[in-house]
């Protein structure tokens, strides 16, 4: 029982840490295309083309 | 994405263009030497070919801009970089209309087209982002759809469309639809399910103890200290994420309908508070977990669901307005580009070939052609002369037509039939039924078995009030599982999702049961049963002359370059015997025809009046029924005529083998705007008995509703704006995504490919979507069946509940999807990827 008392709160914590996290990534448009999403990590820039002549792109707001 | 990525290998030893994936025209050869990465990991050199200039301009430039990685990850071919004339669109307009943010950048979301996959969309993406000006660019795969925010110091709408033009696809700037109010929407409907999958999991790791100890031991304290914990957890699912059933079961009730969502309410209820109560008291077991469980169940169906529905509506936005949105008024003098709204009663516009009318207007030239095909359905070219009326939806065909206008946009002939259909969709009998009449029965039936049980055991075992409530309660308990209420909504999504990969869109489950149920298929003419275009039927020759007179005809008609029914009929003939470039000093005499000049001689092409006109007498008579073309010519210093072609509209191929397997089901009826003598030969070729020639919308919209009337259910097929209204009227609208808009908006139905028989398949999946959700209610029935009597008994043992309540669901579940193992009559066609305009 006094293990319990201990262990089931840091479990459940543990737990709503996710859900904070679940709702972060609903907010960051995560699920918005769910296909592409899959997808978007295997694809990488080209390396041996030197875009340092290109202005970076400032992340636009999400949110308008 | 599914689908393998294309292999250079594979490219290597066909005779396919390296970009789009066609054939590679014999004689035509565009290389590039490049080193390739073979499979095995090894550089060797390798020659690209390209089928086409713009194909390789296009590679060129994607590999300039760093992009070449583009090859390596596309798992279907790029559109040929060709037709898209983005010169045409005024996008100096639409970047007007863009009001700049607090910033001063602008946002604008486009449509592209000729994306089909996620490396497309990473393509599209890359070559915006590096764009300087572009401060940021989301192309979306699921919708086809590009966010792009720039600044407008720096570079315009044009450009952008310039940019993803260059690379083969086609930008076209959308309205901004109600996409931020959807998200959010997806967004709590996302949240709600975390949330109650959240607390699902815990709460299950907590029964999972509670369950062993009530077959060991467990003490009384460790019992109620789970109970409180699984309570805490339970309460934020039932008042967050059930919290939307709450809602729709008291707007239903507002309306006295017993609605399916106030059988979920009240199972959660009751079990919730059940459950609250024996925590308090220490005595029975809880249903928390229950409570997790089944919402969480059917907010995932919700969810899907809602997914689904738009998709298809996003597709539809996705086909395009009908009517251009930008006219070419003259104003002083000089024709500019204005819209639509701007224009007055009595101005002057100018159309374009190939495009539509704007407003209603009457002809200010001489002559004129029009299609008015998008409005009445009947595709042959009609002439007009001074003066005449020309309808908004019209198209022009042949050369620029002069125009005064009648009507502003809000009152014009087309705006009237959309408000029409529109409202026929309004008035749509409420849905849902079948939902509602399942639970309603149900709801009875339990109300009933509770009564009873209390009666039992109040007054028959004298049990006094608190065993008696506590039997009733637990019964409706077990009596409200999740598997009934399961039943429907998965059946449904895996008949939509099923009917999506075959290229049938659906606007929600209850489609299929309006389909089930139907007894009467109402099928359109002209572009439904037929295919909407001439072709040449037959010919007929006067001379004995070795010269290929059909691919002369045939060349002349191409050369001329207009957009005609006619034309289009010849230029499908065509195979290049003629070379379009022998032929030159071309003429086009509106309504009449076209001469041109071969080898030094003048050949002359049309019709039985441009014949007469030139001095060719022709004997024998013209049919309504055909179109016929001649062709003459000079020969020994005087004109005759030399052949002569018989064009008509075809059945569609699979329309004969379709209406012989309807038959036996349903009863057939052909509507259509034509006369008799066509209607007559398609229904007589066809076997259709039933038929109505000389149908104006209105009376197409009557004849459904005297079907509706008899208490018939009827299925119409339908592509014109002539026949939205009926499509609005009827049970169940289908149409053809390539339709006009309006008759796409008006139906439930959306058939991606031009192909007749996924209407067999629709029907013959409803069938199959209504015989899972019998057996599934049969499923859930029989679980009640078998609880019922022990809860009744008071004898019901929470570890049962439990097991069975998951058992019947997971059984409901498979059942389901067996759906999509039994549908597989027809073919599988890959996923709709292009949307055209």
């Amino acid at each position: 029982m006094p293990g319990l008392s201990i262990m089931l709160p840091v479990t459940v914590l543990l737990a709503l840490g996710f859900l904070i996290f679940f709702f972060w990534s609903v907010k960051n448009r995560d699920y918005d295309d769910p296909e592409m999403t899959a997808v978007k990590m295997v694809m990488d820039d080209e390396d041996d083309v030197d875009r340092s002549m290109q202005p970076k792109a400032p992340k636009a707001k999400k949110e308008k | 994405m599914s689908g393998s990525t294309i292999k250079y290998s594979e490219i290597k030893s066909q005779n396919i263009c390296y970009h789009c994936g066609e054939e590679i025209p014999s004689g035509v050869v565009h290389e590039l030497h490049r080193e390739m990465t073979t499979e095995s990991g090894k550089k060797e050199e390798s020659t690209l070919r390209f089928c086409c200039n713009g194909c390789l301009q296009v590679f060129q430039i994607i590999e300039s801009s760093g992009n070449k990685n583009y090859y390596s990850y596309r798992t279907e071919f790029a559109p040929k970089p060709e037709g898209n004339t983005i010169d045409k669109w005024p996008y100096e307009v639409w970047d007007l209309e863009i009001e700049p943010d607090e910033n001063g950048y602008k946002t604008a979301i486009f449509l592209i087209q000729g994306i089909h996959c996620a490396s497309c969309v990473w393509l599209n993406e890359k070559i915006l982002n590096q764009e300087p000006g572009v401060l940021s660019a989301e192309v979306q795969l699921a919708t086809n759809r590009a966010s792009v925010t720039w600044d407008p110091k720096l570079i315009n709408m044009r450009r952008i469309a310039d940019v993803i033009a260059a690379i083969g696809y086609l930008a076209i700037p959308v309205k901004k639809t109600n996409e931020k109010e959807a998200r959010k929407l997806s967004n709590t409907m996302l949240r709600r399910m975390g949330v109650a999958g959240f607390f699902m999991g815990n709460i299950m790791l907590i029964s999972v103890a509670l369950y062993a100890g009530y077959f060991s031991f467990i003490d009384q304290m460790t019992k109620t200290f789970f109970h409180v914990v699984s309570w805490l957890m339970a309460t934020p699912v039932l008042f967050y994420s059930a919290w939307p059933f709450f809602l729709n079961a008291w707007h239903s009730l507002k309306q006295r309908v017993l609605s399916m969502d106030l059988l979920t309410v009240t199972g959660l209820s009751l079990a919730y508070f059940y459950s609250v109560y024996v925590t308090l008291s220490g005595k029975g077991e809880t249903y928390f977990d229950s409570v997790t469980f089944v919402t969480f169940a059917i907010l995932i169906g919700r969810f899907i669901e809602t997914k689904y529905k738009e998709k298809t509506l996003t597709y539809l936005e996705n086909l395009g307005s009908g009517l251009p949105q930008i006219i070419h008024v003259r104003r002083d003098g000089q024709t500019v580009d204005e819209q639509i709204d701007s224009a007055k009663q009595g101005d002057i516009i100018e159309v374009h070939p190939g495009e539509l009318v704007p407003l209603d207007a009457t002809l200010e030239m001489d002559a004129a052609e029009t299609d008015e095909s998008m409005i009445t359905g009947e595709f042959k070219p009609l002439l007009k002369t001074r003066g005449d009326v020309i309808l908004a939806g019209s198209r022009c065909l042949g050369s620029s037509m002069v125009l005064q206008v009648t009507s502003t946009h809000e009152n014009s002939t087309l705006s009237h039939i959309t408000k029409l259909a529109e409202k026929s969709l309004r008035e749509l009998p409420a849905t849902q039924k079948l939902a509602e009449k399942a639970s309603e029965i149900f709801i009875l039936f339990v109300l009933l078995a509770g009564i009873s049980t209390f009666i039992f055991w109040y007054f028959f075992q004298s049990s006094g009030i608190e065993p008696a409530l506590l039997h009733t309660i637990s019964l409706l308990i077990v009596a409200c599982p999740c598997a009934l209420n399961l039943s429907i909504p998965t059946a449904f999504i895996v008949a939509l999702q099923k009917a999506f990969t075959r290229g049938i869109m659906l606007r929600g489950g209850i489609v299929l049961d309006e389909l089930y149920k139907a007894n009467v298929i109402v099928l359109d003419k002209t572009g439904t049963i037929t295919e909407g275009k001439m072709s040449i039927k037959g010919q007929k020759f006067y001379t004995e002359e070795k010269t290929d007179l059909l691919q002369l005809a045939c060349a002349l008609e191409k050369a001329s370059g207009i957009h005609h029914p006619i034309t289009r009929a010849f230029a499908a003939a065509y195979n290049g015997t003629v070379g379009t470039d022998s032929v030159h000093s071309l003429v086009t005499i509106p309504g009449r025809g076209i001469s041109g000049v071969y080898n030094g001689e003048t050949y002359y092409a049309g019709s039985r009046l441009f014949m007469e006109e030139i001095g060719i007498v022709l004997e024998g008579e013209q049919s309504s029924d055909e179109t016929l073309v001649y062709l003459s010519g000079m020969r020994n210093g005087k004109v005759v005529v030399l052949a002569r072609f018989q064009l008509s509209d075809t059945i569609r191929k699979e329309a004969p083998g379709l209406i012989q397997r309807l038959r036996k089901k349903y009863r057939i009826v052909m509507l259509t705007g034509d006369h008799v003598e066509s209607a007559a030969r398609v229904a007589g070729d066809l076997g259709i008995s039933e038929y109505y020639a000389n149908q104006k919308p209105e009376d197409k919209k009557e004849f459904i509703d005297s079907l509706e009337n008899q208490g018939l259910r009827t299925v119409m097929v339908g592509d014109g704006i002539n026949d939205s209204i009926a499509l609005a009227r009827s049970h169940v609208g289908v149409s053809f995504a390539q339709a006009a808009q309006i008759s796409t908006y008006s139906s439930s139905m959306l058939f991606l490919h031009e192909d007749l028989t996924l209407l067999a398949d629709a029907l013959e999946l409803a069938v199959k979507t209504r015989h899972k959700i019998i057996q599934n209610l049969v499923l859930s029935f029989l679980y009640n069946l078998f609880l019922l009597p022990l809860a009744f008994a008071g004898k019901i043992i929470p570890l049962y509940g439990a097991i069975f309540m998951s058992l019947s669901s997971i059984m409901v579940v498979t059942n389901s999807l067996q759906l999509a193992r039994t549908w597989n009559s027809g073919k599988r066609v890959r996923k709709p990827g292009k949307v055209g305009l």
